[in-house]
Formats: structure tokens, sequence, C-alpha cells
């Protein structure tokens, strides 16, 4: 009974031997290399392979950004919808002035609401797309640089050196982010460094892909 | 010296111009505080992100808005 019960343990024994071998093959199967290619870069630009003419707080001399990653252009549609409902509202509501009761404010002060009005809405254009814009990460030929701005007082930059990455993964939840191509990446490190999270990040399958080969060729 | 105190708080409450006024110099005294810090803020963040071509450009425009906000003020106080 005992021989029995320790050939059938050598055997899974064996079995998960060959298991774990398997895995230590794929798991060295090194993807591809990614050839990253000149964009030019603009004022929109979501998706930036070796862009020219940016820099951040942190970049030593030398040190080559690979990718310039900002939230997919199409995350910014609500915002603009609202931007342009927000414009055309007053025009859309003067014909109906003379129906409220009571209201008999000169015409300089019905000016000055008005620009006050307009004064707001391009505030809330501006805050909402410097968050956009300066929410911002990096990929360079030594670490990858992760700036996360929210509301217009919380920033937080990360980094974290390729070698040090461990898994680097993305979701793609829904039909608009698979119409248009866009996820959530996120990048596992290793011990206590922090991990990152690229939001709605544009090409979500390719940058895990160039992650993934310039973690190989670091290591 | 009650009937002239309270004719002074019926012609303030019926006059919309001033209440309106007020009110307006309210809230742009808040809104060019909000402006000032964004302004600042655009300037701390630019330094984290700095794209040559855009950068003064939204530095400018905050600016801009920062001084349209007070030049909004301003009337507001003289009208």
């Amino acid at each position: 009974m005992d021989t029995e019960s320790l050939s059938g343990e050598f055997i899974l024994e064996k079995k998960s031997a060959e298991t774990i071998e398997a895995k230590k093959i794929k798991n060295t199967e090194e993807p591809p290399p990614v050839k990253l290619s000149h964009n030019d870069l603009h004022f929109y630009s979501s998706y930036s392979e070796r862009p020219q003419g940016i820099r951040f707080e942190s970049q030593y001399q030398g040190e080559e950004i690979l990718l310039l990653i900002r939230a997919a252009q199409i995350t910014n549609l609500p915002w603009i919808l609202v931007a342009l409902l927000l414009i055309i509202t007053p025009p859309l509501l003067v014909p109906l002035m003379p129906f409220l009761p009571n209201l008999a404010l000169s015409t300089p002060i019905q000016t000055l609401i008005l620009a006050f009005y307009y004064l707001m809405v391009s505030g809330f254009i501006l805050v909402e797309f410097v968050l956009w814009y300066f929410n911002a990460g990096f990929v360079t030929n030594t670490r990858i640089v992760d700036a996360d701005i929210e509301g217009i007082i919380y920033k937080h930059v990360s980094e974290a050196k390729l070698d040090l990455i461990q898994d680097v993964s993305y979701t793609q939840i829904g039909a608009v982010r698979n119409l248009f191509n866009y996820g959530d990446i996120f990048i596992q490190t290793a011990g206590s460094l922090p991990n990152f999270e690229v939001l709605k990040a544009p090409r979500p399958a390719h940058i895990v892909h160039l992650i993934e080969s310039l973690r190989v060729d670091k290591k | 010296m009650s009937i002239d105190f309270a004719q002074l708080i019926t012609t303030i409450v019926n006059d919309q111009d001033l209440i309106a006024k007020v009110l307006l110099l309210i809230f742009m005294s808040l809104y060019v505080f909000f402006a000032i810090i964004l302004l600042t803020q655009v300037k701390h963040l630019s330094k984290i992100v700095d794209q040559i071509s855009v950068t003064p450009i939204i530095k400018g425009i905050s600016a801009l808005h920062l001084g349209a906000s007070l030049v909004l003020l301003v009337i507001t106080i003289f009208i």
C-alpha cells in the first residue's frame, strides 16, 4: 500500500516537474523586438514613439524618451461635448428671457453675468485639457515614469527601472474601448516599489509588447 | 429711524442690479483665486512634463485666463 502511494507521488512529482520545465521554456521565449519610429508630436498627441521636443522633470542627461503615453484622445469626448453644450446654452436661452418673471437687470449687469459665465466655461475647458495633457507616462531607455494628476491640486509622479519590472498586462473591457483600441495597462514592479497603472492608454497591446521587449533587453 | 431702515432694506431688496453686482463680486473674487491657483499649478506641472512647443502656450492661456478674471472683477467694481 505504501509502495503504491509512493509510486503515485513519484509520478505526480514527475508530471509537475515536466510542467515546470515547460513553463521555464515558455518564459525564456523572448518577445520579438519592436522597431520604434519617429512620430510627430502635437498638443493632442496621446501616443508618440521617440517624441522630439519633450522632456520631463527628472530626466537624466542622455536618457532617451522612447514612448509618450497619454489617455486616448477619444476619452476627451465627454468633456468636449459638455463644453460645447455650455457654449451654446446662453444663445438658446435668450428667447426665453422675456418670459422670466420680475427679472429686470440692467444691460451692463446682464453683459457682466454673460462674460463671467463664458469665463467659467473657458476655465472648465482649460482645466480639463490641463488634466489630460499633464497626465502622461514615459517609457525611456532605462525606466518608466508616470505622472498622475487628479484635480488641479494633486500630483503624483512615480518611476521604476525597466529591469525591476516583473509583469506587464492590460485590460480592454467594453465595446467602446475595443472599438477605439484603448485600455488600462498594469505594470507590476519588484518588492516594495510602486506598481503602475496607465489608464485609458491607446494601443495597449502594442505598448505592453514594447515594454516587455525592452524589459527582456535590459535583463 | 426704524422706518428708514425698513425703507433701506426694501430699496436694497428691490434693487436687483445691486444684488446681482454683490453676488458677481463675491463669485468673481473666488474665481480670481481659482485662476491664480490654476496658473501656479500649470507652472509647476510644466516642469514635470515639458513639451517645448506647447507648454508655453498653455502657460500663456492660463495667464490670459487670470488676466481676464481680474479685468472682469475690476469692471464689476467700477460699473
